[in-house]
């Protein structure tokens, strides 16, 4: 469960966002899931405070319409994925 | 006299065929459209008489919805969908059964009437229509029934209001869009999304607009007035992205009270005027107010009101009983009302109520935990979005709390954050002050492994 340096760039935002002061952002396995009754047991709220830091922090945002949201929000590896792909785009 | 004897019925839907019901991908979706899916729907519905309708599409819930109302079903609305909680509905409701959008799909196509009527009967107003569950931390979700007629009679008094507020902002009588950052399956999301199109030139996108630039592209593309039916999370999720291209004419907003630093923000943002509405699952939406006018809020025409020394209860025409709120209110001058606060007991996190003592008993059950308190942090006399818990327990991790608790508990309770400390400072009654509490918490907003 290594996090990538993204990864870990991403996990420190969503502990940040969310005030998860109990959680270590390196303890967040990048294959778990976030969401549901499992993992970080994140809820919709979570998820819109989570895109309104990526879109400050990256400008990257996101669309509930794409297909791809609900699978990027369902663990920090993907997540992270996600947004690297999106900003990678840019340049 | 009136004969009171006489069945009464209302009508599912109160609207010329033609008019847009809603948007799907920006696609205008007739009334009649929606009546024959409804009633093609209900002739293939589940044969149970509870429908857990668990539908995300919008227009599928709806379809679900009045097809269930034409079948004589009800539908029963869980608080949130996780498995557990939908495990414990069916337990309490054996003879229940799931539908989501793909059951309502197939259930709208498997049999296509050759030329099905577009009119749907009316129902009687005794009919129950829905249950809203609230989540209880005991496990047993609790159960608010809905009549068809108690619904009925909110869509007209909604409607009144919004055009009102309507006029107030400069909108002439017409189509307007609705745009809902509110799911439907929520008591007002169904009230203000679902019902009020039934009878009123309202059409709804069907896709929940949930991130900010959903929301600010769906209000940027009508060409018609437009509502915005939100949050005041969303509200301030909204204040980081940019505007949309046209002003929205009046945006609702309910769940958790409205900063109205926010309000005001907000509405120069948005270009809007903000409806603040009050409500509880109890009973539904029963007041409204002005929030960057002042704090008193107009309980509705249709509920009659009167104080007692449990507070203020709350009747009506089709109310089966009448209901002491949850919250306290004072009376002021001109027939309005002073929100005071919830009482002493009870939290709302995510528009959900929720007692403190059985989520802190919960806390304390969990094995390890030695003392703990679970509160909701006040800032600036307004309470924060979130609980906050200190818990100590020397022998358990933090994320085992966390876990322990995510098993048992609808996610939104969740405190963020579980801070592990050594002792909780206790008075002589074995209290801490909020004030205390708060203070702890902003002392030291660092991560633990300082």
């Amino acid at each position: 469960m290594n996090q990538t340096p993204e990864q870990s760039r991403m996990a420190v935002l969503i502990v940040d966002a969310l005030n998860l002061e109990d959680i270590d952002p390196a303890d967040i396995d990048p294959e778990e899931l976030m969401f549901g009754d499992e993992g970080l047991a994140l809820d919709s709220i979570d998820a819109l405070e989570i895109a309104v830091a990526i879109a400050e922090e990256f400008a990257v945002h996101f669309s509930a319409k794409e297909e791809t949201t609900r699978e990027a929000f369902a663990t920090l590896g993907n997540l992270t994925d996600f947004v690297m792909k999106e900003v990678n785009a840019r340049t | 006299m009136r004969e009171r004897e006489a069945p009464s019925t209302e009508p599912l839907i109160d609207r010329s065929g033609e008019a847009p019901w809603g948007y799907a991908n920006n696609h205008p979706i007739a009334v009649s459209r929606f009546a024959r899916d409804a009633l093609q729907c209900a002739d293939n519905l589940p044969d149970h008489p509870w429908l857990i309708n668990v539908c995300s599409d919008r227009y599928l819930f709806g379809v679900v919805f009045f097809a269930a109302l034409l079948q004589g079903r009800v539908n029963l609305l869980p608080s949130h969908r996780s498995s557990d909680a939908l495990g414990a509905l069916r337990r309490a409701y054996p003879d229940s059964a799931i539908v989501d959008d793909e059951t309502a799909a197939v259930a709208d196509s498997s049999t296509r009437l050759a030329d099905p009527p577009a009119d749907l009967p009316p129902i009687d107003t005794d009919q129950l229509a829905a249950i809203v569950f609230t989540s209880g931390s005991t496990g047993t979700p609790s159960p608010h029934p809905k009549t068809w007629g108690l619904l009925s009679d909110f869509r007209t008094i909604h409607w009144r209001r919004l055009t009102r507020a309507l006029e107030d902002a400069g909108t002439s009588a017409g189509e307007v869009t609705m745009v809902s950052t509110v799911p439907s399956w929520h008591l007002y999301g169904l009230e203000w999304t679902l019902l009020l199109p039934s009878i009123a030139p309202v059409s709804v996108h069907s896709e929940r607009a949930f991130f900010p630039k959903d929301v600010v592209d769906t209000l940027g593309s009508s060409d018609t007035p437009t509502v915005l039916v939100t949050t005041p999370t969303h509200l301030r999720a909204l204040l980081k992205a940019p505007p949309p291209a046209r002003p929205v004419s009046v945006t609702i907003c309910a769940t958790a009270p409205l900063d109205t630093n926010l309000a005001v923000q907000a509405e120069r943002r948005l270009g809007t005027r903000i409806l603040e509405l009050y409500g509880c699952s109890e009973v539904g939406t029963l007041a409204s107010r002005r929030p960057t006018e002042g704090p008193g809020w107009s309980f509705f025409d249709y509920f009659q009101l009167a104080f007692s020394e449990n507070g203020l209860t709350v009747r009506a025409p089709r109310l089966e009983a009448p209901v002491e709120l949850a919250d306290r209110f004072e009376r002021l001058e001109g027939g309005r009302f002073e929100f005071l606060g919830r009482s002493n007991d009870i939290v709302k996190i995510a528009g959900k109520r929720e007692s403190l003592a059985n989520l802190n008993a919960l806390l304390l059950g969990l094995p390890g935990v030695q003392d703990g308190v679970i509160f909701l942090p006040q800032r600036g006399g307004e309470p924060s979005e979130r609980l906050a818990a200190f818990v100590v327990a020397p022998d358990v991790e933090p994320q085992d709390i966390r876990r322990e608790m995510a098993r048992r508990l609808d996610p939104a309770f969740l405190p963020r954050p579980i801070r592990m400390v050594d002792a909780i400072p206790r008075n002589r009654t074995g209290k801490t002050p909020l004030g205390t509490l708060t203070s702890m918490l902003d002392a030291r907003a660092v991560p633990l492994d300082d």
